[in-house]
């Protein structure tokens, strides 16, 4: 009986540690979209994202060191259907790009669709200027059908720019920056 | 359970193929690294088809590894030896390849760490400093202008008339007045090149406010720089809330690049620095692979080429043992082509030369001694019988005692060719014409000669050779009768004879060639024409090739049977033009 209960132990034991190193790993990952809302304005669907971004000592290490970081954001608009396969009638890519310009010491964030470019002197505000997003035209309403029922997905991406693919397979058990949030979704309208 | 065989050909094919491969992918490996985009893009491929192979070679040096030393606990015949092979030559490969790894790794990583500099380092960032030196004096020359601007907007009722005049009077690229709320009042702009305008946040209006004015250094993407201030305007009206100036100055443009280029630089550098650990590890992992890689296929040839090797050993000791047993083992061995298996065959052939000489002359013995008495009591039996008898007995007696003493004559012939084959050799070399020595051999058999049989065909009158003339002549005898046996059937039995010699300078060959419009050999029997015992004759001792092989050899010639194209056999000798003077006896 008493091997059985130590067994036991050991694998609560097991476990909780597995669980740690899982939720290590979640706190640890550099972006998480929080939530997400599309509003209609003048025949467009605009969207308003908040993303949370927390990036940990060996991204800040990377992005200090000279490392550009391409943050992407990728939208799918979706027809939910009953009884169907749900169809997807809209695909929409943000890309932006997150670099620390030594000479100036400030942050820059380039937004690759528009060309826009801001600067920030902190890494902080730098990744709340980029994890809050107003306004982005998501879809037109000539695309949507009122009666019908429509989710908009969301999936954050980061990665850095200038580390070999090779060694990136190479070193596969080092986190290679890279990072892929799971997919958020909110409905279109209410 | 399912085994390996490797020595089949699509395994050894497959094999080949890997290793061909691995081989292409390495070789593909250090030639992309020349092109950085192209090295990054190959790698990861390349380095897949490596691990593969790897993997697969090291299946296999495990199975054959386990199958070696499973041989060797049941003391299987020559595991001992292969075993004792592999692990020499394994171990020759293994160490060099573990010494190279070692200081391959080690030159690496020192080459690797003299990239990164501390004083490179340095350097670098005492020139980021150097540049934004040079640029806090055109920072502070546009503070004083904005200061100056700020205080003549004071009190001014046609702001944008004033921008524009105060603006076309300064170096500014831009001016803008801003309320609390970051919204624009008046604003006057010439040119703003690459870089965007923006409006300040809220965190440096604060700044602003507090320390009385801000400022900051933008980039463009195109690495251009714009210097740009924020004051307050004092007392600009004491009803308003208050205002903000904003001024962009352009950085001069060699400045400009040069700053870039330092700050380019410096990224680069500190890119190459947070690279530097997953580099080493990439090129250790990538040397480790290959020199894995380059170790599992010596220690798999390794255990391939022994057992190569001990494969005809192994077949020598089977041999040895079947003779030993009392077995001639008229069964060939056939382990390949190199020395090795040449010498064992050899080995293995005079063994079973011995056997059958043995045989043969035991055969000799037991048979010679009872034969002159059978005779001789069958010949007393006639003479005194015979007169005694009355007619039809007489018949009787005298067919039988024929018989007797005709198979006994049969018998001693036989035991007289056993007696050949199984003599030492005891030759006595000389001088004489082959020619001649050939058309007195033909002359033995007349009946045949008459009839045409033989057909004559030299290349020189006088062929003169070195050889026991006794023992060629045994030779000739011997085909000769061979021949006439196996064209007995044919209509028009031909025998066609030819001598030449192999060489001009006479130091060769002579080649005597027999070729016969018979029945030709037995496929079957084809390969063992020479082995003793082998005939398909009904009567005959079987010795009759077997004979001339050994007088041959004995001769250090050659002797090879085939079966014309046409109908037949042919049968080549090639005798020494001169004999070794230490092979006389």
């Amino acid at each position: 009986m008493k091997k059985k209960s130590h067994k036991a132990k050991q694998l609560v034991r097991a476990m909780l540690l597995l669980l740690l190193v899982i939720t290590t790993n979640l706190v640890a990952q550099p972006a998480t979209p929080i939530k997400g809302e599309s509003f209609l304005l003048n025949g467009v669907y605009y969207s308003n994202i908040d993303i949370e971004f927390v990036f940990n000592d060996e991204y800040l290490e990377a992005l200090n060191s000279g490392l550009v970081f391409d943050i992407d954001l990728d939208f799918l608009v979706v027809n939910v259907r009953k009884r169907r396969l749900n169809r997807e009638i809209g695909k929409l890519s943000q890309k932006y790009t997150l670099k620390y310009n030594a000479f100036t010491q400030r942050y820059t964030i380039f937004n690759v669709n528009t060309g826009r470019e801001a600067s920030r002197s902190s890494v902080g505000s730098a990744l709340q200027y980029l994890g809050s997003i107003r306004n982005l035209p998501t879809i037109d309403d000539s695309l949507i059908n009122i009666d019908q029922n429509y989710q908009v997905y969301l999936q954050v991406s980061t990665r850095a720019q200038g580390v070999p693919n090779w060694v990136k397979t190479l070193t596969f058990w080092r986190d290679n920056l890279d990072f892929v949030t799971e997919w958020i979704q909110w409905p279109l309208y209410d | 359970m399912a085994t390996i065989r490797l020595n089949q050909k699509p395994a050894k094919t497959a094999i080949f193929c890997l290793i061909l491969l691995s081989a292409l992918s390495l070789f593909a490996l250090m030639f992309a690294s020349d092109s950085p985009d192209e090295f990054n893009k190959l790698q990861t491929p390349l380095l897949m088809i490596n691990t593969f192979s790897f993997l697969v070679l090291f299946v296999l040096v495990v199975v054959s590894g386990k199958k070696l030393v499973r041989d060797y606990k049941k003391s299987k015949l020559g595991a001992k030896l292969r075993l004792r092979m592999t692990l020499a030559f394994g171990g020759l490969s293994v160490v060099p390849a573990i010494v190279v790894f070692f200081f391959a790794t080690n030159f690496m990583n020192k080459g690797i760490d003299v990239w990164f500099d501390a004083e490179v380092e340095q350097g670098l960032s005492n020139a980021l400093t150097l540049g934004r030196s040079a640029l806090d004096e055109q920072i502070q020359q546009g503070l004083f202008a904005t200061t100056n601007i700020a205080l003549e907007l004071t009190g001014t009722d046609q702001l944008d008339q004033k921008l524009n005049e105060l603006r076309d009077n300064s170096l500014a690229l831009e001016l803008l007045v801003l309320n609390n709320e970051l919204q624009v009042i008046g604003s006057s702009t010439k040119r703003l090149s690459n870089i965007n305008s923006r409006l300040p946040s809220q965190a440096e209006v604060n700044q602003a406010k507090n320390k009385q004015s801000w400022s900051s250094l933008d980039s463009s993407i195109d690495g251009e720089y714009i210097i740009r201030i924020l004051v307050p305007i004092l007392g600009f009206s004491s009803n308003e809330t208050p205002l903000y100036l904003q001024s962009l100055f352009s950085v001069d443009s060699n400045l400009s690049k040069m700053a870039d280029s330092v700050e380019e630089t410096y990224a680069r550098y500190g890119r190459l620095t947070f690279l530097k650990i997953p580099l080493q590890y990439s090129y250790i992992f990538t040397l480790a692979l290959v020199v894995l890689l380059a170790l599992l296929l010596a220690i798999f040839g390794s255990i391939e080429f022994a057992e190569r090797l001990v494969k005809p050993i192994e077949s020598l000791e089977e041999g040895t043992r079947s003779v030993t047993a009392g077995g001639a083992n008229t069964k060939n061995t056939k382990a390949g082509d190199d020395e090795i298996s040449i010498l064992v065959s050899s080995f293995m052939q005079a063994q079973r030369e011995a056997a059958w000489s043995d045989v043969a002359r035991r055969m000799a013995h037991e048979i010679n001694n009872p034969l002159t008495p059978i005779q001789l009591s069958a010949e007393r039996i006639r003479n005194r019988y015979l007169s005694k008898l009355g007619k039809e007995d007489q018949a009787f007696l005298s067919s039988s005692t024929k018989t007797i003493i005709h198979q006994v004559e049969v018998l001693r012939d036989m035991v007289n060719a056993f007696g050949d084959f199984a003599k030492d050799p005891q030759l006595t070399f000389e001088h004489f014409d082959f020619n001649q020595l050939l058309m007195e051999a033909i002359d033995l058999f007349e009946e045949e000669k008459k009839s045409k049989h033989f057909t004559v065909l030299c290349n020189e009158r006088s062929a003169f050779i070195e050889a026991d003339i006794k023992r060629v002549l045994q030779i000739l005898n011997n085909i000769f009768k061979n021949a006439i046996d196996a064209t007995k059937d044919s209509l028009n039995p031909k025998i066609i004879i030819t001598s030449k010699f192999l060489s001009d300078d006479r130091e060769g060959y002579l080649e005597l060639k027999i070729k016969d419009n018979g029945h030709g050999f037995d496929p079957k029997f084809l390969q063992d024409a020479f082995q003793p015992y082998v005939t398909t004759k009904t009567k005959g001792t079987g010795l009759g090739l077997a004979i001339v092989k050994k007088l041959v050899q004995e001769h250090f010639g050659f002797v090879t049977a085939e079966n014309n194209s046409d109908q037949g056999a042919c049968l080549t000798i090639l005798l020494p033009i001169k004999q070794r003077t230490k092979n006389k006896t």
